[in-house]
């Protein structure tokens, strides 16, 4: 015989009023956002409803509640997502963790977080290098929460897409047609190799600086035509261009020894005059040897021609030796790598030209993962964890707040700590066993349709757990292609379940969800073991184990109903 | 003398025929499966509960103290010779009954449902 004496006490604010609780449930469910429900029946009294009230100001509900003769607590702050109450003397509160927080928040406007998060290919060594904390901790901040800690292994969540080269000789790989010698350059020439580059330009000028055009390109009737820039003729086929769009523009320049800053310099000239209608720079980079200057440039309307050089500037030395080469001009709103169609592919995209070689715009194909950049936009009124859920859910993460004060990204192989054993014989009250096919897959299809300037875009993210599966599980979603995970991650869950064993014991107020479970339970004196492993045996020495998917604390009676999940494998 | 303390005043009732107090027990017992032995969950008692059987004189009497009883409020009891069934209460549960007493057909009675709470 197990005695227990259970304590519930709980304090509502922003007034510190205390509430007399009489009844009601706290439900923690791995399945569920947000983490942690509950609701409480409390005694009313004067004032108690406006001091609830929702809608009148942020609630919580601290909760204290114990077991005093285990010397067990456990604590919740939950806020107050609704509050009703009617002739019975009783108020009815409905809690929740801060997920429901995280919904209530949007942005007032589309906001990019690849922007937000300074997202930029050309530093570092990966693509952008966003990982899933990352993105999730500038959400979390909107609400003022942060994570304790990045989940191990944070996954890279940065995007991969299609991104067209519209420089159509970035490499002067045999000619340095499309460039041009600029102010106070000399010996001009293609074709040369400079360190460990096997192809660029080369330019010579006197102390004090000089200038070469990298790419000439003019603009007119809607459509940007390449051109060199020395004679405003097109070759190539004229690219659409809209106006009033972002353009990255980058080089990749060297000086050697006596050179002192490189910059990367876009002018935009009215076509009919000359005039110069905007022009920019990037920052100066200091040094010798290769460096990327580049810089993103929003592109003005109406014709103009526009001009892209590299300036150097010099100290005392009579001569300046100047390289260029991987002329990048994109239609994208972020700094990305410069590329051609002769880049070898690597871990994530393939390359190639769009038509000949060394003559054309060049484009990059995503290889493994395709993640549209604009999954990352945030749109306006839409809920934080709607944005953030699917995202996350194609690395496999879940974003879980514990109720009290804790904001954490958990893998499906999370484990808790602690065991929770509820054995017949020992400390059952019941059990309940059943299997539903309604909650059973062992394939997912999740379709994401959304609108890009090109048109309508459907991309379809399939897995199969078995090779002819016998319930598919179809999804479609109204949001760019976050990238491949969210099928394979809905059947890996779903596997977990679809049967599903029910315990309920007096109240142990350490258990918690993905915490080590055993239910031991008999019927007709054979001894059955119903983990989630689904067997049932006769030797009474086996026990299986698996996680606590659910538990609910039921405050009116004192005990807790838990629901069993099978541990997926680490 | 038993006393019953109101927000205007008192009622004095010529005796007090019956107290009869019974308190629920909390206490949950949790029958566990396979196990002769229960598990136990410790829950406070419930308050004392009650009807209080107050004898009136005459029916003016019964009536005011009845007029008095119906009002919602928190009630007093003290009565110097039995100490123990001081209390607060409220009047709550049951019904309120007024009655001439069958076996006299002169005194009243008048029945009050009565909940100890802590004022």
């Amino acid at each position: 015989m197990t005695v227990s004496k259970h304590v519930v006490s709980a304090i509502a604010q922003p007034a510190a009023t205390t509430l007399a609780v009489a009844g009601g449930s706290v439900a923690l469910d791995v399945t569920g956002a947000p983490f942690v429900q509950g609701t409480l029946r409390v005694k009313n009294k004067p004032g108690l409803f406006d001091a609830l009230d929702p809608r009148a100001h942020a609630g919580t509900v601290s909760l204290v509640c114990g077991d005093e003769i285990a010397g067990t607590t456990r604590e919740f702050s939950l806020n107050i997502r609704s509050v009703r109450g009617g002739d019975d003397n009783t108020l009815e509160i409905a809690l929740a963790s801060d997920e429901a927080l995280l919904e209530d928040y949007s942005p007032a406007a589309d906001t990019d977080l690849l922007l937000e998060l300074n997202y930029d290919e050309t530093v570092g060594t990966g693509y952008g290098n966003i990982t899933a904390s990352e993105l999730t901790g500038w959400v979390l901040d909107q609400i003022g929460g942060t994570l304790v800690a990045p989940p191990s292994p944070d996954p890279q969540l940065e995007p991969y897409w299609e991104v067209k080269n519209l420089a159509v000789n970035p490499v002067f790989y045999s000619t340095i047609e499309g460039a041009a010698a600029g102010a106070g350059a000399t010996s001009f020439a293609p074709g040369v190799s400079y360190l460990d580059k096997p192809k660029s330009m080369r330019w010579v000028a006197a102390a004090g600086g000089a200038r070469a055009y990298v790419a000439g390109w003019d603009m007119e009737a809607g459509s940007m035509t390449a051109l060199p820039i020395s004679a405003e003729r097109p070759v190539g086929e004229g690219l659409p261009l809209n106006s009033d769009k972002w353009l990255w523009i980058s080089t990749n320049a060297a000086v050697a020894a006596g050179a002192r800053s490189r910059r990367l310099r876009v002018e935009f000239r009215r076509k009919t005059t000359g005039e110069t209608v905007a022009s920019m720079s990037s920052d100066l980079i200091y040094g010798t040897g290769w460096g990327t200057v580049g810089r993103m440039v929003n592109v003005p309307s109406g014709d103009w021609y526009m001009t892209v050089s590299v300036e150097i500037g010099a100290t005392s030395e009579t001569t300046l030796n100047a390289w260029a080469t991987d002329v990048m001009i994109a239609e994208v709103r972020y700094p990305v790598r410069a590329l051609n169609g002769s880049t070898f592919y690597d871990s994530a995209y393939e390359f190639a030209w769009d038509d000949t070689s060394n003559d054309s715009p060049s484009t990059r194909y995503p290889y493994t993962v395709e993640r549209r950049p604009e999954a990352f936009t945030w749109p306006a009124g839409q809920g934080g964890l709607s944005f953030l859920a699917p995202l996350l859910q194609t690395v496999g993460l879940r974003l879980v707040h514990n109720g009290l004060n804790e904001w954490t990204l958990r893998h499906s192989t999370h484990v808790e700590p602690g065991t929770t054993a509820i054995t017949y014989g020992d400390n059952m009250i019941g059990y309940d066993l059943a299997s539903d096919l309604e909650t059973f897959y062992d394939a997912a299809a999740v379709a994401y349709k959304w609108t890009t300037a090109r048109g309508e875009r459907t991309r379809t993210d399939y897995y199969e757990a078995t090779p002819n599966p016998r319930r598919v599980r179809y999804l479609e979603l109204a949001m760019a292609y976050p990238g491949p995970g969210r099928a394979e991650n809905i059947v890996r869950r779903a596997q977990t379940g679809g049967r599903v064993a029910t315990a309920t014991t007096v109240t142990q107020w350490d258990t918690t969800p993905e915490q080590a479970l055993t239910i031991e339970t008999s019927i007709d004196g054979h001894l059955a073991i119903v983990g989630i492993e689904n067997v049932w045996v006769n030797d009474p020495e086996v026990i299986l184990t698996g996680t606590v998917g659910a538990v609910t604390f039921n405050l009116d009676d004192d005990t807790m109903t838990v629901v069993a999940r099978r541990q997926e494998d680490a | 003398m038993t006393t019953i303390t109101h927000s205007a005043g008192t009622i004095i009732p010529e005796v007090v025929h019956g107290f009869t107090a019974t308190r629920a027990p909390g206490t949950l017992v949790h029958t566990i499966l396979g196990s002769p032995n229960p598990d136990v969950s410790l829950r406070p008692a419930a308050p004392r509960a009650g009807t209080l059987e107050l004898v009136f004189a005459t029916a003016t009497d019964a009536v005011a103290a009845e007029s008095v009883i119906v009002v919602p409020q928190v009630l007093t009891i003290t009565d110097p010779d039995v100490s123990q069934i001081g209390m607060d209460f409220v009047v709550t549960g049951g019904a309120i009954e007024l009655e001439l007493d069958p076996a006299t057909v002169k005194v009243w009675l008048l029945r009050v449902p009565f909940l100890e709470v802590d004022a």
